[in-house]
């Protein structure tokens, strides 16, 4: 589903990415870890097409398609979903109305009948449950005045509302207490089994293995310095955990 | 002949016919007011409240006043008036005649005058002697003078104590090119007697609006007419007024306009003004504060596009103690467009505890727009809470970014932007009735000036009245 190959990116001349490759097929979920600076959230904001970072080198292919090629609204359509680590705030346009022109505007570009007020409402309401969001989060302005925790809940239901191809979520699990981990591994987890033979993958960006208890990755990669260092199962999570990224990086410098 | 002195002429020659000639109070007025603008001349830009808006335009337009418009014509217009607006009570005014057939006034409640000034002179002509001309600044506005001079009719509204009206009041005003550029001067003169509670709409447009529904551009005649317009307005105490007011005219005309406010002790003012179409539009609006904890609440918002030039200036003047004073204006400005905002705010030495807030946003949608904006304090008082800001930017990135990562276009997403950049005035139209008549064009103009597919009219009141979700 997504074939990264060689990526090279640069934020105001920075080089962040230096060569990163990533094999992500239907039906997995890869998790990527790795210290402060190493270029997790630069790799899930040039999926998303921020503006910022610019690629210099390499290729990402999304369901066959040259992703760097579509602008950031086609890459939303075709099915790419970035959960953001600092979700932005926009004063004004209501959460509710903000979710249903996300998702008939997705609808269109994909030639399916939008949505009327009523249906739209009736799946919002079961998703906000899947969630454990309030309601009345809905009718306010998107993000405004949420806590680090609604927000967080917020780009999780919208994730369950856009159910995207490929979801990756930016350090989703950070600034959240225990029982609100729960609520959005549970949306996750949701999102992942009802995915059957709707082709879904999901990347977890994280610094922590905490999240990893309770939303099960097939692989897990150790990024650094802008590549991938080490691939393995759920079990390099625990490793990491317990050596830290130090121990298994120089574990890795000494085996190469 | 500048133009200046054929304005002075065309007043000359047609005073014989304006209304109210048999009264003398009335002619003396008229020759008082012309020798006022006589004096002042049209203002340049040497005068400081006239510094950022050139008059260069109406200086070079050979204006006439304006004459009735044929009976076809007024009787083409009875349909698509009743189906654009099948409200009551309802005043129709044409280059700025009233047009008796086109209007419904409905049965009124008690103690509630409202007319046309011309009617009103003839059924009414000692309550309009004892209220015309006492509010108006005529000295320091000489278009206001010449409004006065020139007054052909307009609104006339009386409300005795204690009367009320739910049902908005609308006055439209309708303006219509000819052959030649023509002047009109309505003036509305509205008296609230204690505790009087109303609602008012004035309401500007050009004949091509009504007729192609909400389209921006009709692609008419052109209209270069200039109309002039002066509201008066006097509160006694208690008494509670929401006025209105939509500018909504072809882009090729110019809109001057002066409201002037008198408060006393404890009564209400709230002014909502939008201004979209015009290629000139001015609009000063003079509050005075006289009286105990009078209170006024003034918000706008402008939305002005190719080479489109708008203009507010308002004056509060705290005269007692404990009066509130609040303004928030916003704009929204696109190609070439200029805007331009001057608030002023007086606090006299008695007016202790007095409570002033001003706030003037302005939202830049391209390289070439030009913003002047320019906050004006005077306070002789020391015991008071004052407060200004004026800001100038552009569409938040980060926000247009989030909103293309879930699937907006880059045109929708600045559109749902500018729209809520400018929801919470919106918000404030606490009459659905009214908030759908002032949206649907706002949101038409919107979409015309940023584009965007996703459709904005979801975000209207639905036929029954109920805002959409929530």
């Amino acid at each position: 589903m997504l074939q990264i190959t060689n990526l090279h990116a640069q934020i105001q001349d920075n080089e962040i990415l230096k060569g990163l490759n990533l094999s992500v097929q239907a039906g997995e979920v890869h998790a990527i870890m790795g210290p402060n600076g190493s270029g997790k959230s630069t790799l899930a904001n040039v999926l998303a097409g921020q503006e910022e970072y610019r690629v210099t080198a390499g290729s990402v292919h999304f369901k066959g398609t040259d992703l760097l090629q579509l602008s950031v609204s086609e890459r939303a359509c075709e099915g790419v979903f970035v959960a953001f680590q600092y979700p932005i705030e926009v004063p004004g346009v209501s959460n509710v109305q903000f979710l249903k022109t996300a998702l008939n505007s997705q609808r269109k570009y994909r030639q399916l009948d939008e949505l009327d007020a009523i249906d739209f409402l009736q799946l919002l309401k079961s998703k906000v449950q899947e969630v454990g969001m309030e309601e009345q989060l809905l009718y306010r302005s998107v993000n405004e005045g949420f806590s680090g925790g609604e927000k967080k809940r917020n780009e999780i239901l919208q994730m369950l509302v856009l159910e995207p191809n490929l979801a990756i979520l930016d350090e989703t699990d950070s600034g959240l207490d225990i029982d609100a981990l729960k609520m959005v591994a549970q949306g996750v987890n949701a999102f992942r089994n009802t995915g059957v033979g709707k082709e879904r993958a999901i990347i977890l960006v994280t610094h922590y293995q905490r999240l990893l208890n309770y939303i099960k990755p097939d692989f897990v990669h150790v990024l650094f310095d802008g590549r991938i260092v080490r691939s393995g199962g759920p079990e390099l999570a625990l490793q990491l955990e317990e050596k830290g990224y130090t121990g298994v990086i120089a574990e890795e410098a000494a085996g190469s | 002949m500048n133009a200046c002195e054929r304005f002075i002429n065309d007043y000359k020659q047609s005073r014989k016919q304006l209304p109210g000639q048999a009264l003398p109070w009335l002619a003396a007025m008229r020759e008082s007011a012309m020798a006022s603008f006589s004096a002042q001349g049209l203002p340049d830009a040497k005068n400081e409240s006239w510094k950022y808006t050139s008059l260069t335009q109406i200086e070079q337009t050979d204006y006439r006043l304006a004459q009735r418009l044929p009976k076809e014509t007024i009787e083409r217009l009875a349909e698509p008036i009743k189906r654009r607006f099948n409200n009551a009570p309802c005043l129709v005014f044409l280059n700025g005649y009233y047009e008796a057939s086109l209007s419904t006034c409905g049965a009124l409640p008690k103690g509630i005058i409202l007319s046309s000034i011309s009617e009103a002179l003839q059924e009414h002509p000692q309550l309009v002697a004892s209220e015309l001309g006492k509010v108006a600044n005529l000295q320091a506005h000489p278009f206001s003078a010449l409004n006065t001079a020139l007054l052909c009719d307009g609104v006339f509204l009386w409300a005795a104590e204690n009367s009320s009206m739910e049902q908005p009041i609308h006055c439209l005003f309708i303006s219509r090119a000819g052959e030649q550029p023509v002047l009109s001067s309505p003036r509305l003169l509205l008296v609230l007697k204690e505790n009087a509670q109303l609602t008012l709409l004035e309401h500007y447009i050009d004949i091509g609006r009504l007729k192609a529904g909400i389209a921006k551009n009709t692609h008419s005649q052109a209209n270069y007419n200039l109309l002039n317009t002066v509201t008066e307005i006097s509160l006694s105490s208690a008494a509670n007024l929401n006025h209105y007011k939509l500018q909504y005219e072809a882009d090729n005309s110019a809109h001057i306009a002066a409201m002037y406010v008198q408060q006393q002790g404890a009564s209400r003012f709230t002014s909502h003004s939008y201004s979209l179409g015009a290629a000139l539009a001015r609009h000063d609006i003079q509050v005075k504060l006289s009286e105990r904890q009078s209170e006024c609440c003034l918000n706008g918002l402008y939305l002005v596009n190719g080479s489109q030039h708008v203009d507010y200036h308002t004056q509060i003047t705290h005269l007692a103690p404990a009066c509130q004073s609040q303004q928030l204006y916003k704009g929204v400005i696109q190609d070439r467009a200029h805007a331009v905002f001057n608030g002023e705010v007086i606090i006299d030495p008695v007016a202790q505890q007095s409570a002033a807030r001003q706030l003037n946003k302005n939202l830049l949608l391209g390289e070439q727009g030009e913003v002047d904006t320019k906050p004006e304090l005077q306070i002789y008082a020391d015991d008071v809470i004052c407060s200004h800001g004026a800001t100038v930017g552009q569409l938040d990135r980060q926000a247009l970014f989030y909103l293309q990562s879930r699937g907006f276009s880059e045109q929708d997403a600045q559109a749902w932007l500018v729209y809520a950049f400018i929801s919470e005035l919106l918000e404030r139209i606490d009459s659905r009735a009214l908030r759908k008549l002032i949206e649907q064009p706002l949101i038409a103009n919107l979409q015309q000036l940023v584009g965007g597919e996703s459709d904005l009219q979801q975000l209207l009141p639905s036929e029954n009245g109920d805002l959409p979700c929530p």
